[in-house]
């Protein structure tokens, strides 16, 4: 039976919640978030077979469309960014996830449809609009609604399902009479907290429970997946004040985005796995899992590629996880504490089962993965409530220019997280109050950078056009990013 | 290097054989021999083969046979430096693929998985055979001696029928599925010899193999035999053709037509074993599932490109890896139409999709070997194709039959040609049919039908000219023009072109095969299939196919 994605993300909410609550102390009672959204769910499914009556929580968690933030006394004035009162105007103006359901009448998702052989076009196919809509199906509308799919990623896609919280939101004590476990209780999601935050960027650009990229889709045309949180994140029209936002955060927002996101993310994908390598996935080896470049590039006269090595590969093995895990091993020397180790073999261990699938045992896959899943989200629940100190940042900062020289020459995708983890960590650096490095050295890491923005660029063919793969990033390009990375080194330090 | 006791030994016994059983047939001989046949190794061939000797006067078989086999092979043939390929010694590349691959290289001998085709090591040797740095050699493709070298000698030998030479462990290679069987056993795979490249060999750096248009790759081999016109008059004639040639008038056929169009079928069925071979376990022969080799390499090894062709093809496939599509294209678009028959057609056609429908269930269609299995598809298909095989081997191939087959390759040029390796199949088989439909055959006939021994010498003469001169000249016009409609920039199409009567040893190094390797994966990577198909359909609209 297909599971709802507004649902599933509620579940996933929720758990959330359920961190909070670890996080700020307050004893969980019975009818816990979780419970609900689990009853939430089953009694969904089965309605009217089942003498169950529908959860009380099913007649609260509903959506009510942007139309309801949108008028200009409350959140449709024109301000400009992080303004109190312009934030809808803001995401309606240029915040991409606006178009989010209009670009599903483009040609490629028509094609990309088509090529599925979705029952239906693009955007009216469930598979697409649990991403691309706040809502995918006229159950989760409150009764007598007048919103439209239209909307795309809308406030609620991320603030929550308002049917709950519209009205104690609107009054003046919003802020002071609930805490924010009240505030989800009632379906308004705290976003406030950057692990929520992550969790709720990645239910769709990492993937949850019905909202999923698989290869599938990437191979009629969808763009695949790469998600990093702190670049996301810098690259979204801000809706939101982002002064208090660093304060809150403070002494280092970017860096805890960069190492929560990393986190957070890395757990969303293995329990994505997990989910994947159920025996009811026939999907099986699902591709999506594994690093695009490794199969994908041209077969090379000279390969770099077998001079190179598989990195404790076997030859002709695949490489799982080349996006989301390259980091882990850096971040967890660095903060991970005494589950390190344990994180460390398990992932070893699951790389090992997807590297061969003549030897996958999916059940094996999916029971590591859980276990990985679950040691991730405590830790980032663990990261999720320090503030990282300037002393911190730097040790960081050293870590991953070293530990990168090495990083960059396995894979591309390898490369590309180092790089963005350098530009978070430089930025966090910047804002810290001791303002990073001086102005000259300053400039030196930002030409660094650049430098090597410039080298992980896909090249450029004589056509004009581009592939969309990196192409030849094999020994001369890894090389110059290695002799980048050196000379940033040589003004942040290197690794103790 | 090689075992003398054992060679001397072998003629003894060879000796002893013609003594006592002087008189009674091969077959006989054959229930006496309960032995497994054995490899004997290069010098149980040279002393007759190597040098057209007083032997061959002697014997007789001045037009028969050249006798030069093993000097040809020895001198020439590629396939003689098979085992140096994967010597650590003399081969860098075998060396570092030793190591990526986690093998010991002092134990490269123990690896089966590379001397099955390298030289020879069959599964049910279980000793390396002491003779294996001969590499590919004279029983590689004509079986193991040890119960024939005696019987072969004699006269009788033919008119011996093909079974009773198998039971002895000879392989007909006369026959064209027979011929093809040998080639593609190592030049597409064979899971049940052990002669399988898999992805991780491939990933270690073994070269890619490429498509094989059987007629193509031998007519680059040093020829060591000849063609039944070529053969002049000898003794038994008639019974021979018949035996050995499927019918007596197998005399007319256009021998590399004929090869080209049962060699398309069987390639297509040796994949498909291959494919089918995959097993999750259950059987030890086979591979272990899915083996990443048995799918085309493009299908995933490309640079992505969105929006891109793959995504437009009418066949896309789901994101799920595709099979090989060069094994398809001569079977469906050459071979099969020449039987003219709907039945057999619709029968093809519900295979392939059956086998398209698997391989798109799910990614390397579904595992094991139960019902709705890839493998069982893929093993009904080529079990349906075996028949196929003999119907195309027993019809004759004149020149209005080679008319037609070449017809037939220019109308596939209207199929999906999605890869490099389907196009060069494709341009291959065209060149080859091509040539011969041009060319003709000359027929050694006289008006009452028989060929005196004197005038087999003129032919012998002729043939001579014909083969290097007029051939070469005519397949140097038409290489030029394959030339320069296809082998100009984006596509560089390589063809097998190079020589027909290339007298000049080569120097196989491994380095050798390397560049050409490199040339090939260069051009597979630019290949663009529109283009060729524009090009191709140009070089046809502006000559005859006739």
């Amino acid at each position: 039976m297909r599971i709802n994605l507004p649902r599933t993300l509620l579940i996933g909410t929720c758990l959330t919640g359920m961190a909070m609550m670890m996080l700020i102390g307050v004893k969980t009672d019975a009818r816990s978030p979780s419970a609900v959204a689990e009853a939430r769910t089953t009694s969904v499914n089965e309605p009217a077979a089942s003498a169950v009556p529908p959860h009380p929580s099913l007649t609260m968690n509903r959506y009510v469309g942007v139309g309801s933030c949108a008028s200009s006394g409350c959140h449709g004035g024109d301000g400009t960014h992080g303004t109190l009162g312009s934030e809808y105007s803001i995401w309606i103006q240029q915040d991409p996830h606006a178009r989010a359901y209009t670009v599903l009448y483009d040609p490629l998702s028509q094609q990309i449809a088509k090529n599925l052989n979705l029952d239906e076009p693009a955007h009216r196919a469930t598979e697409c609009l649990s991403c691309h809509a706040v809502v995918a199906t006229p159950d989760d509308l409150t009764p007598n609604q007048r919103f439209t799919v239209a909307d795309g990623v809308g406030c609620e896609s991320c603030h929550g399902p308002a049917a709950q919280w519209l009205e104690p939101h609107k009054r003046d004590d919003w802020k002071k009479k609930f805490t924010p476990l009240e505030k989800s209780k009632k379906g308004f999601w705290d976003t406030d907290d950057l692990l929520t935050r992550t969790r709720i960027c990645a239910s769709c650009h990492v993937g949850s429970p019905g909202r999923e990229v698989n290869h599938d889709f990437i191979a009629a045309g969808h763009p695949p997946l790469k998600f990093e949180m702190s670049s996301y994140h810098e690259r979204m029209p801000r809706h939101w004040n982002s002064q208090k936002d660093r304060r809150q955060h403070a002494p280092s927002l970017m860096a805890k985005l960069w190492v929560v996101g990393q986190v957070a993310s890395a757990e969303m994908g293995v329990r994505q796995l997990a989910k994947r390598a159920s025996p009811q996935n026939t999907i099986w080896p699902e591709f999506s899992e594994y690093g695009c470049f490794a199969c994908h590039h041209d077969l090379q006269p000279a390969s770099w590629r077998q001079s190179r090595g598989y990195a404790g590969r076997r030859p002709g093995d695949l490489a799982w996880g080349t996006w989301s895990m390259p980091m882990l091993p850096t971040l967890a020397h660095a903060t991970a504490g005494n589950k390190a180790e344990q994180l460390d073999s398990l992932m070893g261990e699951i790389t090992a089962l997807m590297g061969s699938p003549y030897t996958v045992q999916t059940q094996a896959v999916a029971g590591k993965a859980a276990m990985a899943a679950d040691l991730l989200s405590a830790w980032a629940e663990k990261l999720n409530q320090r503030r990282f100190t300037d002393e911190e940042v730097r040790t960081l900062q050293k870590s991953l220019v070293s530990d990168g020289q090495t990083l960059c020459t396995t894979n591309w995708d390898a490369a590309v997280q180092v790089y963005l983890g350098l530009v978070a960590l430089q930025r966090s650096r910047i804002e810290s109050s001791d303002g990073g490095q001086s102005p000259e050295n300053q400039t030196e890491v930002a030409d660094q950078l650049n430098q090597i923005r410039r080298g992980l660029t896909f090249p450029l063919l004589k056509d004009g056009t581009r592939y969309n793969s990196p192409q030849s990033f094999g020994p001369d390009r890894t090389k110059l990013m290695q002799e980048a990375l050196m000379k940033i080194q040589s003004i942040v330090g290197a690794k103790q | 290097m090689f075992n003398n006791n054992r060679v001397v030994t072998a003629r003894f016994s060879a000796i002893a054989v013609l003594f006592v059983v002087s008189i009674g047939t091969v077959a006989d001989q054959s229930a006496a021999q309960e032995n497994e046949p054995e490899f004997f190794g290069l010098l149980g061939c040279v002393d007759c083969h190597e040098r057209a000797s007083l032997l061959r006067k002697r014997a007789g078989v001045e037009s028969f046979v050249e006798l030069t086999e093993a000097f040809d092979w020895v001198a020439r043939d590629r396939h003689s430096h098979a085992c140096n390929h994967i010597d650590p010694a003399q081969s860098k590349l075998a060396e570092q693929i030793y190591q990526r691959l986690n093998i010991p290289v002092a134990d490269w001998t123990s690896q089966r998985q590379c001397l099955s085709c390298h030289a020879n090591w069959l599964p049910q040797q279980a000793k390396l055979p002491p003779n294996y740095t001969e590499g590919v050699g004279c029983e590689s493709c004509h079986g193991p001696s040890s119960n024939w070298d005696a019987a072969h000698r004699r006269l009788e030998w033919r008119t011996t029928k093909r079974a009773d030479k198998m039971k002895l462990g000879m392989i007909p290679v006369r026959h064209p599925v027979a011929r093809s069987e040998q080639c593609f056993s190592c030049h597409i795979g064979n899971a049940k010899e052990q002669k399988v490249v898999t992805h991780a060999m491939y990933a270690a750096g073994h070269p890619p193999l490429p498509n094989v248009e059987i007629e193509s790759f031998v007519r680059k081999m040093p020829r060591h035999w000849r063609y039944l016109p070529e053969k002049g008059d000898f003794e038994h004639r008639d019974e021979f053709v018949k035996l050995h040639y499927g019918s007596a008038a197998a005399e007319k056929d256009l021998p590399q037509t004929k090869a080209v169009v049962v060699g398309g079928v069987v390639a297509l069925r040796f994949y498909l074993e291959l494919l089918g071979s995959q097993n999750t376990g259950e059987s030890q022969s086979g591979l272990r599932w899915p083996e990443l080799a048995a799918y085309d390499c493009s299908g995933c090894h490309h640079e992505l490109k969105s929006p891109s062709w793959r995504q437009l093809r009418s066949d896309f496939g789901k994101g799920r890896p595709r099979m090989l599509e060069w094994p398809v294209l001569i079977a469906e678009h050459v071979s099969l139409p020449l039987l003219n028959d709907k039945a057999t057609t619709t029968k093809f056609k519900s295979h392939m999709a059956t086998l398209r429908n698997l391989l798109a269930l799910r990614p390397f269609g579904p595992p094991g070997t139960g019902e709705r299995s890839l493998s069982a598809g893929a093993l009904e298909f080529a079990d349906w194709l075996k028949s196929i095989e003999q119907q195309l081997a027993n019809m004759s191939y004149s020149q209005e039959t080679a008319e037609q087959a070449l017809a037939n390759v220019v109308r596939a040029n209207k199929a999906e040609l999605w890869d490099y390796y389907t196009a060069r199949q494709l341009a291959d088989a065209y060149r080859t049919i091509r040539l011969e439909v041009q060319t003709g055959y000359p027929v050694f006939t006289t008006e009452d039908g028989a060929i005196p021994q004197a005038k087999a010498e003129g032919y012998l003469k002729q043939l001579n000219e014909w083969n290097c001169d007029k051939v070469a000249k005519q397949s140097q016009q038409i290489d030029k023009q394959l030339t320069d409609q296809l082998l100009q920039e984006p596509l560089s199409l390589m063809l097998l072109s190079d020589f027909v009567c290339n007298k000049e040893p080569i120097t196989p190094t491994t380095e050798n095969i390397l560049l050409q390797r490199n040339q090939m994966l260069e051009n597979a990577a630019k290949y663009d299939a529109r283009w060729f198909q524009q090009r191709f359909g140009e070089l046809n609209s502006g000559s005859t196919s006739k």
